[in-house]
């Protein structure tokens, strides 16, 4: 795989994305207009490149964009797919009940495709406990930038309340909740502003200044992030991933929930796995949204759940990694779900009972007791019936390429 | 029977693992009377595919898929005879370069990138394939 296309995609799928082909036949539209006259296919925006084949397209002169328009319909209450995720309930963050009511989508039929404004009613999460979480979507921009977040640097910000455990059973009866915290947008649109986007011609070969463009393979795969696409499914009424913060946070609960009850029966532990790829998957998805979220959880580190936080920071850095191998023995999500649970084996090592700071129980970092975590996470990554190539992922992530590392003095295959 | 060849529908496959996008491009081209069959991986696209069942008139194909890449989702495409003219429209996230742009076009009908997505631009495309 060439490498300029590693990392660049947009990852949201979930859970029920490994399950089903869909099909759907729709009902025809009302009759298209006939086409202007005129070539006006070509000046469809700087986004399209044409190819020369299959198909026997048309010419620019046969059909005419303009001929058919495309109204945003009105946004549906709720969309999106399940995703595990979101059956954690999230602690201390409620949506302000007085928040400005969302306006339905003005239509302007002279407008057909890119309304011109966009904004969005703010959202303000209010705390219950001590350390805010504030979400404020910023004002009018082609690009949407990242929400501003604050959450505290001791990292307990919205984290389960001492006594209280989600345990399975009560997850299970959860209802799915709107996984976007982020309102439907209120939209006005104008006409002057939708003029102002020149439209430029196509070309099937690239310009000069194209082909002087540095390579992709040199370009950061996070340059371009696909917010107005996002902005589009937003004006369509689809649901798009949240925000990076809200999807940190999430995986943060999750996270710490999985863990707390991973020390359950065996019978209670057939949803832990699923919990598990839910949150790669979300991690996935801010991978390929947010060019920060390194910086974010680095700035975030939380002094407290270091084991959760470790947890997180691996799975992010192996996924990204694994993205640029094409020929994986396993998918992502599994490197993913090894990454997470890899040093779980601490929490059945500590003696206070279960412990999110994990290994800081254990001060010498090489003696027997500390290596022991590798067999007991394997332990566990068995008792929730994990996939092999998981557990052996688990099993040998203390190995080194010299062969020195633990409990095996595991050596890399020859190459 | 030419018109109600003319009033069968189109089928367009769209190959894409973000449900955000699945969607957004299934509206748009459902706008066009066409029937639309959803993929979410590289995997299901290749079965699907070889099935054979249907024949598409138009596909949309990420490049970053999981499990099975675009790439040899196109491979496949082209290598068969049946569906080595069908029209591939690439729908990535990946920044290409004037070079890139121009080797892929060689195999596929049109390019569009995700950063630089306008409802103008896509319709346009769309008019011209469906």
């Amino acid at each position: 795989m060439p490498c300029w296309i590693v990392g660049c995609r947009l990852q949201t799928m979930r859970l029920s994305d490994h399950t089903n082909i869909k099909k759907t036949v729709v009902a025809p539209p009302p009759a298209r207009p006939p086409a202007a006259p005129g070539a006006q296919l070509l000046r469809a925006g700087n986004a399209i490149r044409y190819g020369g084949i299959a198909g026997g397209p048309a010419t620019a002169a046969q059909k005419a964009p303009g001929a058919v328009k495309i109204t945003p319909p009105a946004p549906s209450a709720k969309s999106g797919g399940f995703s595990m995720s979101a059956l954690i309930k999230k602690k201390n963050i409620t949506q302000a009940r007085d928040a400005p009511p969302v306006k339905p989508i003005e239509q302007e039929p002279a407008v057909a495709e890119m309304p011109a404004k966009v904004t969005y009613a703010p959202v303000i999460y209010t705390p219950q406990k001590t350390v805010p979480v504030t979400v404020t979507p910023p004002p009018v921009s082609p690009n949407r930038p990242k929400p501003t977040a604050e959450i505290g640097r001791d990292g307990t910000g919205a984290q389960t309340p001492p006594g209280k455990t989600l345990r399975l059973p009560d997850l299970m009866t959860k209802k799915s909740v709107s996984p976007s915290p982020v309102p439907p947008p209120n939209i006005s649109a104008k006409k002057e502003a939708v003029a102002e986007a020149p439209p430029r011609i196509m070309e099937s070969t690239p310009s000069p200044t194209q082909a002087d463009a540095p390579a992709a393979a040199n370009a950061s795969h996070y340059d371009k992030a696909p917010a107005g696409i996002y902005e589009i499914c937003r004006q369509f009424g689809i649901a798009v991933p949240e925000d990076s913060t809200a999807l940190i946070e999430q995986a943060r609960a999750c996270l710490v929930t999985v863990f707390e009850n991973i020390l359950l029966p065996a019978s209670e532990q057939y949803m832990i796995w699923p919990m598990i790829k839910s949150i790669a998957s979300d991690l996935d998805g801010i991978i390929a949204t947010d060019a920060t979220v390194l910086n974010f959880l680095h700035r975030y580190r939380a002094k407290k759940e270091k084991l959760v936080w470790h947890s997180l920071y691996t799975a992010i850095l192996a996924m990204d990694l694994a993205k640029n191998e094409k020929n994986l023995s396993c998918s992502v999500y599994e490197i993913g779900g090894a990454a997470l649970l890899h040093d779980a084996g601490f929490l059945i090592q500590t003696t206070n009972g279960f412990d999110t700071n994990g290994f800081d129980n254990i001060a010498d970092k090489k003696s027997p007791e500390f290596h022991k975590h590798v067999g007991k996470s394997t332990e566990l990554a068995r008792r929730i019936e994990a996939p092999d190539a998981v557990v052996t992922m688990i099993a040998q992530h203390q190995g080194r390429l010299d062969g020195q590392g633990y409990p095996k003095n595991l050596s890399p295959p020859p190459v | 029977m030419e018109g109600k060849n003319l009033m069968e529908a189109k089928k367009v496959l769209i190959v894409e693992d973000d449900k955000s996008l699945q969607q957004l491009i299934k509206k748009l081209v459902e706008l066009r009377n066409a029937t639309v069959t959803i993929v979410g991986s590289g995997k299901d696209a290749n079965h699907i595919l070889k099935e054979q069942k249907n024949r598409y008139d138009l596909v949309f194909l990420d490049l970053i898929l999981p499990e099975v890449t675009g790439w040899d989702i196109l491979e496949t495409l082209r290598a068969n005879p049946k569906t080595k003219d069908t029209p591939v429209v690439i729908f990535t996230g990946a920044i290409l370069s004037g070079k890139e742009q121009a080797k892929m076009l060689t195999k596929v009908s049109a390019i569009v990138e995700k950063s630089k997505f306008t409802l103008e631009a896509f319709n346009a495309l769309l008019d011209r394939w469906l």
